[in-house]
């Protein structure tokens, strides 16, 4: 993050306390003055409680105000109307909305704590919630990031209450209360049904009278309750709800005209496609925009399945990554065609990578030229200087876009291949190139140079990333300082490009040499030295496990002084935590952390979001360590489930994860089944291009199930190609390797070959010969 | 115009202008979180950050600036700063009162031991009409309670008078511990000011 960048987020959060401040102000200034309102029930009439005015009085019932006698605490009280003489279904719907809101448990929904009759009154007590409704609130104004970041918490109550079978069906943003602290709370069940509920039940609410009359909030309802389709309404109809109200918060404005008559609103419902929102609000970019178009598809398959999955793809947006509905749309179908077509496919990424190059040179003039602007504004004679010097970067600016221009266009024994054209060639042609021409800029071949090393290492040739690297970290610690951020970046992209390579030791040392730079820059109170510092920590572990604890607990310790108790990064840090101490045997300490953490993810980012899926993976692997398999084996399944669901089956997470479980089952004594998972794990890490790093420890471990299940022949020609391949990958003294070597020389044992069992013997380095069992964590 | 001496500013907030007071408390925003930063004991910076604080200050801010005199805005700043070093003082008072063991007792309201609260509120008990004054004193606080804002009472009934943990109460009130903390210093000043117009229906104590 740039300086400005820093700034920007300090401001940024220097607004939302004093946003905070005056709330909490306007809370204990009126606390003393609350308004007296009218009652039509005696202050009384509620046993324990004293009604003090009412609040809000709806079709279903009244709320008012009260204390609560034994507490003195302000409760919300919902009294249904007409008392004693209410109908049948009117108490049935009543009673289903006690029920409802007393199964659900999440901080953004109302709380129930008692309900009752009283003097013919039926009633219930929920907490008070001072704040203003979402619609009085007003929210067109707020930015894009912090209107989604209170729709996020909109979507995960709703989303506990789709996990809990239940659907609102009258979300609308009347029912949505913003606290004092800015937070959303979900109100008015009293038209929620129960997913599985008996469609004929007479507390079911119907959305269309007999009289066609529509029940509920037509301009928030989606197209199967304006069709007047109860059977279809399920939570994907919650899902439309929330992107009208989505659409409605980020524009200020509905999707399609939902005034006039109720023919033409149902119309409009029905068929109107909704304008596009940046055509409203031009700040709305692609990403936001395909999320709250996905939610008003008129056809529910093409919505987003629950809010659990609306809230995950808003999750990701705010956290910079990649939104699944965007995959769906685009990234899904180029790498469903990627797969088809290699060759095309490795071609437009090195063209990919080529314009991401050409977009950080243009960025970086961009700045340049800004700052520029700047000085323009200042000084004649500085704005004179700053003139030509703009026209210089301008020029260089030109000079890179003909460059990279140049190098596509070109005439090249590569391109005679026509569709087999390799990424390298493409790549190569431009690391030749970019040393000699832009030499004497070395802002810009630095900038050129790491993009052409991540576009290298993304492609997995890490050989060909690493001197792209080097030159860029020797350009930039020359020409912008050790402690820059820029300089600091590249230390740790070559930091993971050596830990992937194995080369642990220098790998720590950048990881030291970039949290040194951080502290000296951003100073001990920042995040960002001990975010690295987790990942350090993750690298000691490898190497030196005891010395591991010191470097976890210290970035833990200052994650949380930065950035407190529930920020994911600290959530993250203790859940890698955690998880070392598992593998270290120390389940009591490791169980509360990795439990906590899983709580806490569920309940941050959903129950199917991969950080919370990789977080159930490891609660899984506790225990199994506390030998309870049963609930390990579920937990598996549901991390692979979801992590599938989220990141695809060929990521290297998910097959990870699934690796875990085939252990796990062969731990147990089902060396069949973990077999055949094996099997599928390689092929699928085998598919990819190039094939998934872990491929040959997939293939070493399906050796070893083999071996249990007495496929000897099999389990031996897949230990040797594993090994073979480990060894070109790792070296012979890599632990994986070394497994490897293990599990042959115990199957050579076991089929009494003593002579090629001593032979690998010979093969494993002498501090290893007594070492752990094989294959390590 | 030079934006660090804008006197319309001040006028406009200390008018009741509380849009005019939150630009200019954006405005000094940076320099009054330079001026506190690393004030902060070590020792609580895992309970406590700096935002606790300022938050606490800027809603002071909008609490009593009807009261500033001054129209000068380098004065507002000090008015400021002032605020912010009472408010990480008395944090860090609560935070040492409670690791020494004494500002943190289990207390029920006119119970036997119903004037602790009192007394961590800067009252005293030390009378020959004890039983009287604590009577007193505890139907006095529990009047004082209810009035207090719906959150501060929270946190007062949960900490001071239940008896449970900061942590147990932050979760329970869906705030972090920094925050219950300052909320709960909120909440005992609040109860000061009521208890200080109410002490004169006290028995007189000592």
């Amino acid at each position: 993050m740039s300086d400005s960048d820093h700034n920007r987020a300090e401001s940024s959060s220097d607004r939302d306390l004093i946003r905070a401040a005056r709330a909490d102000a306007a809370d204990a200034a009126s606390a003393s003055i609350e308004p007296e309102g009218l009652l039509d029930l005696p202050a009384d009439a509620i046993p324990g409680y004293t009604l003090v005015r009412e609040i809000h009085r709806g079709g279903q019932g009244v709320i008012y105000l009260a204390i609560q006698q034994s507490t003195k605490r302000k409760v919300a009280i919902k009294v249904l109307h007409e008392g004693p003489f209410a109908g049948r279904r009117d108490r049935a719907r009543f009673e289903r909305e006690v029920e409802i809101l007393a199964s659900l448990n999440h901080p953004n929904v109302v709380v129930v704590h008692d309900s009752g009759r009283a003097a013919g009154q039926f009633y219930f007590v929920m907490d008070y919630i001072r704040g203003r409704t979402l619609d009085a609130a007003g929210s067109s104004d707020r930015r894009v990031d912090e209107t989604l970041g209170l729709f996020l918490s909109i979507c995960r109550a709703v989303s506990a209450a789709h996990l809990h079978g239940v659907i609102h069906r009258d979300l609308k943003p009347g029912n949505i209360i913003i606290d004092a602290q800015g937070q959303p709370h979900v109100v008015d069940f009293g038209l929620a049904k129960v997913a599985l509920g008996d469609m004929t039940d007479a507390s079911e609410p119907q959305l269309m009278t007999l009289t066609g009359q529509f029940v509920g909030s037509l301009p928030w309802a989606s197209p199967e309750q304006a069709a007047g389709a109860p059977d279809q309404v399920d939570v994907r109809s919650d899902v439309y709800s929330l992107g009208v109200i989505l659409y409605q918060m980020l524009t200020g404005r509905f999707p399609y005209e939902v005034a006039g008559n109720m023919r033409d609103v149902l119309d409009n419902i029905l068929r109107t496609e909704p304008a596009r929102p940046s055509t409203i609000r031009r700040k709305i970019d692609n990403e936001v925009e395909t999320i709250v178009l996905k939610c008003l598809s008129k056809e529910r398959d093409r919505r987003y399945q629950s809010a659990a999955e609306l809230a995950q793809d808003v999750a990701r947006y705010l956290a910079g990554e990649a939104i699944q509905a965007k995959r769906d749309s685009g990234w899904y179908v180029l790498r469903t065609w990627a797969r088809r077509h290699r060759a095309q496919a490795t071609a437009l990424v090195s063209i990919a990578m080529l314009v991401l190059a050409f977009g950080i040179v243009t960025g970086l003039m961009t700045r340049h030229l800004a700052r520029v602007n700047v000085d323009l504004a200042g000084q004649r004679q500085a704005a004179e200087a700053a003139a030509v010097e703009a026209r210089t970067q301008a020029a260089r600016a030109d000079r890179v876009q003909e460059f990279l221009a140049d190098l596509l266009a070109s005439p090249d024994p590569a391109w005679g291949l026509g569709r087999d054209v390799l990424v390298a060639q493409v790549l190569d042609r431009a690391a030749a190139r970019v040393g000699s021409e832009l030499k004497g800029e070395p802002e810009v071949e630095a900038a050129v140079r790491s993009a052409l090393g991540r576009a290298y290492f993304a492609l997995g040739m890490p050989d060909r990333a690493e001197p792209q690297y080097r030159r860029c970290l020797q350009l930039r610690e020359q020409h912008l300082g050790p402690s820059h951020p820029d300089t600091l970046n590249t230390k740790q992209n070559l930091a993971v490009l050596l830990r992937n390579t194995g080369r642990l030791a220098e790998a720590q040392g950048l990881y030291r040499q970039a949290i040194d730079g951080l502290l000296e820059r951003f100073g001990p109170d920042s995040p960002r030295p001990y975010r690295r510092m987790m990942n350090l920590a993750r690298l000691v572990e490898l190497t030196d496990p005891p010395a591991a604890e010191e470097v976890y607990q210290r970035a833990l310790d200052g994650l949380e002084r930065a950035l407190g108790d529930a920020h994911p990064d600290v959530l993250l840090c203790r859940n890698h935590y955690g998880l070392y101490l598992l593998k270290r045997g120390r389940l009591e300490q490791a169980g509360p952390l990795l439990e906590s953490t899983l709580a806490a993810f569920e309940e941050r980012f959903g129950v199917h979001h991969a950080v919370t899926a990789i977080a159930r993976y490891k609660v899984a692997r506790l225990r199994a360590a506390q030998s309870r398999p049963v609930e390990a084996e579920a937990l598996f399944t549901q991390a692979i489930e979801d992590l599938q669901a989220a990141k695809g089956p060929t990521h290297p997470d998910t097959l990870g994860v699934r690796h875990q479980l085939a252990r796990f089952l062969l731990d147990g004594g089902r060396a069949g089944q973990a077999a055949g998972l094996w099997r599928d794990i390689v092929a699928v890490a085998d598919s990819t291009t190039p094939p998934r790093r872990e491929l040959p420890v997939y293939r070493s471990w399906l050796g070893r199930a083999l071996m249990e299940t007495g496929e000897s022949a099999e389990a031996e020609a897949e230990l040797l190609a594993a090994r073979a391949a480990l060894v070109e990958q790792r070296g012979a003294g890599d632990k994986a390797t070394i497994a490897a070597t293990r599990f042959l020389i115990d199957l050579y044992d076991r089929v009494q070959r003593p002579r090629e069992a001593d032979r690998y013997r010979a093969m494993i380095p002498p501090r290893d010969s007594e070492g752990s069992p094989p294959g390590g964590g | 115009m030079n934006e660090s001496r804008d006197s319309t500013l001040v006028d406009a907030a200390a008018a009741g202008d509380q849009d005019a007071l939150e630009r200019l408390l954006e405005r000094h925003a940076p320099e009054l979180r330079r001026r506190i930063a690393g004030l902060m004991p070590r020792r609580w910076r895992s309970l406590l950050s700096d935002d606790d604080i300022l938050q606490q200050t800027y809603a002071d801010a909008f609490l009593s600036i009807s009261r500033l005199q001054t129209r000068d805005e380098d004065v507002f700043l000090s008015w400021l700063a002032r605020m912010a070093r009472r408010n990480l003082i008395d944090a860090v008072r609560m935070l040492d009162a409670e690791k020494r063991g004494g500002g943190r007792r289990r207390v029920e309201p006119g119970g036997e031991s119903g004037l602790a609260l009192y007394e961590v509120l800067g009252g005293t008990s030390q009378t020959p009409s004890r039983q009287a004054a604590r009577i007193e004193a505890g139907q006095a606080l529990d009047q004082a309670l209810r009035r207090l804002p719906a959150e501060y009472q929270r946190v007062v009934r949960m900490f001071d008078l239940e008896g449970r943990s900061i942590e147990e109460a932050a979760e329970a009130m869906g705030r972090t511990t920094g925050a219950t903390y300052m909320l709960r210093i909120r909440a005992h000043r609040m109860l000061c000011e009521i208890m200080g117009t109410e002490s004169k229906y006290l028995s007189k104590l000592g």
